[in-house]
């Protein structure tokens, strides 16, 4: 068992140690191979494509020779999965067409509404059609391809090579296009998790210090509740003034917003412990601090899934606001040129990057949660709650759709 | 096991919203020996659960003293564990954590702990599912879950509050049965409420009558055991069923439309 652990620690360890070395490791690739295009020109690494390539078979290759046999039974399974997709879908036609129905009526609807609704006073259509979006809107974002190099201090890496900048004269490409909504989506997504990861240390501890401290509560909840009430849109131009258009201030800020919701939704987990398990623990001899942390902090957890949900939720409204008041970079930037430029067709693009992200990283956390909260009862039916309360009429049907999957 | 509990002029009295007052427990005396199994019968709302709770440190007096030898309840300790009417295993602890939860919480060495979770498992048949999560369990499994952490702490009395109420018929005698050979194993003290009349002559050595908050009768119960249907239906069995009965104001009537 203690071997097992070693390994686990070996394997994340050292995957970190070779993730960091792999820049290095590539400046070691003889010259005269055909695809070595990158150079090191006085410390600033000049990325290119097959730099990126290259780097990513380094770094796949870690877990390919130490967890052999769990990569391949990923990739089994991915495989099971992406063959099961078409008859999945078929399928989810057949016992859902409602959904599908609905989703293609809105698309086509959108399209039919672009031909006739009034063009407006605005530069661009009103309602712009999906070939006007996905086609000449996508493609002049090439023109947000401005990034010259990421300097981390100990390396800098040059990009100029990946793509021409249209913005500086260059010609415009495709992918000049994937580069800059990959640029403006990671930026955002960093700003993101730094908040998020503030927000929710300061709001889980906040929020499980106060009811165990009553002196805590007594001198500290007034002004902090206080705090909480600041409306968060009136807190950007604040922070903007203190801390200018920084990492620092943009982090506080979605810290700010994720902190005022889970502080009460920690405190409310916390009341909302059932009794007859603290009175349990204490009968069992738990000492104070053993029954909060071993009793009331892991019987919290149920309801914070739904507010740490929520949360997530709700800071990726917070980053798009901050980066729309005042970033010039991230998708909040690009919605703010979208809107400077009154193209609505861009504001679709960056609402579906966004309706991406914010729905990967909620089934990311979800799947953590699960995985967290395993000892809670799961589903056992794919049935929805309406189902389960629809009553015998509606039973048969539904029973033998799930027996049918 | 030699803890004597003494109950000496115990009142408990709650203020009602309405500013009326309610007499949980009035003058309650009785004491208790070492090893006795004693069933506290009464109706709802007449005090039996507020009796445990005094004794288990979950509920502080308004006169009077619970004490375990000299020393008087003030809090709630390991020595007193208590099964309660809810199902309160944790359901974030693997059944065999929840076994030894008291006895980590008391500082337990590792081999010893070991040692006594695997026992108690054993003593109430759970051994195969010692890594299961308590929601894998049915009603009555759980049950022995919280029985299991409530004797392996070593505590000399054990308080179970109408532990058995929620359970179908047949899992309680079953539990019945397990839990009175748990009993004849250790020869703790346990104080079991119910309103059950027949599981109290099932179990008890005494058997507590409480009305309205008042002591009413201290029964002993001298029936051979075990107590199956032959020894209940006994005329002298018969006259402990309908003095109960006569105490708790209960005609046989009732009881059997009950």
């Amino acid at each position: 068992m203690n071997l097992l652990v070693r390994s686990r620690k070996f394997f994340w360890i050292g995957y970190l140690v070779w993730t960091l070395l792999i820049p290095w490791l590539l400046l070691q690739f003889p010259k005269g191979l055909p695809f070595v295009t990158w150079s090191n020109e006085g410390g600033d690494i000049v990325v290119t494509w097959s730099y990126i390539v290259c780097a990513w078979i380094l770094f796949l290759a870690w877990p390919v020779v130490f967890r052999t046999t769990r990569v391949k039974e990923r990739l089994a399974k991915m495989g099971r999965g992406i063959a099961a997709g078409p008859p999945l879908l078929w399928a989810g036609m057949r016992r859902s067409p409602l959904f599908f129905v609905s989703w293609g009526v809105l698309l086509v609807a959108w399209q039919v509404a672009s031909y006739i609704a009034p063009p407006g006073i605005l530069e661009h259509p009103l309602v712009p059609g999906w070939d006007y979006v996905f086609g000449e809107t996508l493609w002049r974002m090439n023109g947000d391809w401005t990034v010259i190099g990421f300097d981390f201090g100990f390396v800098n890496f040059q990009v100029h090579e990946l793509a021409p900048y249209p913005a500086y004269g260059g010609e415009g490409t495709w992918p000049a296009v994937f580069l800059a909504i990959l640029f403006h989506s990671g930026m955002t997504l960093f700003r993101l998790l730094c908040g998020m990861a503030l927000g929710f240390s300061l709001g889980l501890t906040t929020g499980l210090a106060i009811p165990y401290w009553p002196w805590l509560r007594q001198t500290w909840w007034a002004p902090l509740n206080f705090l909480r009430m600041i409306p968060l849109l009136a807190a950007i131009p604040w922070l903007q003034f203190a801390l200018g258009s920084t990492l620092t201030s943009i982090t506080l800020y979605i810290a700010f917003g994720v902190w005022t919701t889970l502080v009460v939704a920690t405190m409310n987990a916390v009341a909302n412990v059932p009794d007859r398990y603290i009175e349990s623990a204490r009968t069992l001899g738990a000492s104070r601090p053993r029954t909060y942390f071993r009793v009331i902090v892991p019987g919290t957890i149920p309801e914070l899934r739904t507010a740490m949900l929520l949360s997530m939720g709700g800071s990726w409204s917070l980053a798009i606001a901050a980066e729309f008041l005042g970033f010039p970079t991230g998708l909040g930037y690009m919605a703010a040129v979208a809107v400077q430029e009154t193209n609505t067709a861009r504001l679709v693009i960056v609402g579906f990057i966004v309706a991406f992200y914010s729905l990967t990283t909620f089934y990311l956390l979800n799947e953590g949660f699960k995985k967290a909260v395993s000892w809670m009862p799961q589903r056992v039916t794919k049935g929805t709650d309406i189902a389960k309360v629809a009553g015998a009429a509606g039973t048969g049907g539904r029973a033998e759709s799930l027996e049918d999957n | 096991m030699s803890t004597v509990v003494n109950f000496e002029n115990l009142w408990c009295v709650f203020e009602h919203r309405s500013g009326q007052l309610v007499h949980a427990l009035e003058d309650v005396n009785f004491r208790v020996d070492p090893g006795e199994f004693v069933c506290v019968v009464g109706r709802s709302g007449h005090g039996k659960t507020t009796l445990l709770r005094v004794l288990a440190g979950l509920q502080p007096p308004t006169a009077g003293a619970v004490k375990l030898g000299d020393t008087a309840v003030t809090g709630p300790g390991s020595d007193r564990a208590m099964v309660f009417q809810q199902d309160t295993v944790f359901p974030w602890l693997h059944v065999k954590e929840n076994v030894e939860f008291g006895l980590r919480a008391n500082k337990l060495p590792e081999d010893e702990r070991n040692e006594i979770t695997n026992y108690w498992l054993q003593a109430v048949g759970l051994e195969e599912f010692a890594d299961s999560w308590p929601r894998e369990l049915s009603g009555g499994m759980r049950k022995r879950v919280a029985l299991a952490s409530a004797m392996a702490v070593g505590s000399d009395v054990v308080l179970m509050d109408e532990p058995f109420g929620s359970l179908d018929y047949f899992t309680r005698r079953n539990l019945h049965e397990v839990l009175l050979n748990l009993w004849f194993e250790t020869k703790k003290t346990i104080f079991f409420v119910t309103h059950d009349i027949e599981e109290a002559l099932i179990l008890a050595d005494r058997v507590i009558l409480l009305a309205e908050g008042k002591l009413v009768d201290d029964i002993a119960v001298t029936l051979p055991r075990p107590r199956n249907e032959d020894v209940r239906a006994t005329p002298e069995a018969v006259g402990i069923f309908k003095l109960i009965l006569a105490h708790l104001g209960i005609t046989e009537e009732e009881a059997t439309q009950a």
